[in-house]
């Protein structure tokens, strides 16, 4: 089990933007993320989060349920999520799992983010 | 201009750690593509046996790193088959069922995407009980002429 994730954070506004580092988004990383995930969204009050999947190759369903957490968690506080720029793979993973259904997803980080800033 | 399989047998046998899994997904790719499989196809199978080792890492030997997952790649006959062993605790995946995935996205529900995602992309899936105490899941996916 790996002990550290890599990630990006910044902030733009009030929009929190995620952008995981990792090519493989598996069972490995998932638990990690969900702790970074519930740490930045509990203790720092993040309303708006965007998770910037450009850089992940591959996901299974163990990544798909620290998204997934993360939506949760915004839900019960009325906030705002959008997963951005998956690769196809991933984006294919997100459509098989009806995960598009409940989550907004955007082509590129840009326009998530004019997304989040008119809400 | 038609592709024809190669017949083939391979095996691997790894510890049950999440580790392990890349070199799982390496090694489904190379048999893969040994056997002349599409892309696609090896792409839902990587997945789908992806799927069923984190839930033997998980469910059958919870997060212990001293089980042993033994996995099996048959390319016969139009069909890929891949099954995959332990000797963990007792997990039949027809016990549980599909989840509605709307409700089951927004309601705090954890668990079963892994096996509703295997039934997805394979086109068999089945769960055996065998002798010394192990289990079998055979994932199946039929190949085109």
């Amino acid at each position: 089990m790996k002990e550290t994730v890599n990630f990006e954070l910044r902030k733009e506004d009030d929009i929190a933007i995620f952008k995981l580092l990792e090519k493989d988004f598996d069972a490995q990383i998932a638990g990690l993320v969900k702790g970074e995930l519930t740490i930045l969204l509990t203790a720092d009050d993040i309303n708006k989060l965007i998770f910037d999947l450009s850089e992940v190759e591959y996901c299974d369903s163990s990544g798909l349920s620290a998204i997934l957490l993360a939506f949760r968690i915004l839900q019960t506080r009325e906030g705002h999520i959008r997963i951005a720029s998956p690769t196809k793979s991933v984006k294919t993973l997100i459509e098989i799992s009806q995960l598009d259904r409940v989550l907004p997803v955007t082509n590129t980080v840009k326009e998530a983010i004019n997304e989040l800033k008119n809400i | 201009m038609k592709i024809k399989t190669k017949e083939i047998n391979r095996k691997i046998k790894v510890k049950s750690t999440t580790d392990n899994l890349s070199r799982i997904r390496d090694f489904i790719h190379k048999t893969g593509m040994e056997c002349k499989l599409k892309k696609e196809a090896i792409g839902e199978i990587i997945l789908a046996v992806d799927e069923a080792c984190t839930n033997v890492i998980k469910h059958a030997y919870h997060f212990s790193p001293e089980g042993e997952i033994e996995i099996n790649v048959k390319c016969k006959n139009n069909k890929f088959s891949v099954s995959i062993t332990d000797k963990g605790e007792k997990f039949n995946i027809k016990d549980i069922k599909d989840p509605d995935l709307e409700e089951y996205h927004k309601e705090k529900r954890v668990g079963g995407l892994g096996i509703f995602l295997m039934k997805k992309l394979m086109d068999e899936v089945k769960y055996s009980h065998l002798t010394g105490n192990r289990n079998r899941v055979t994932l199946v996916k039929y190949l085109p002429n």
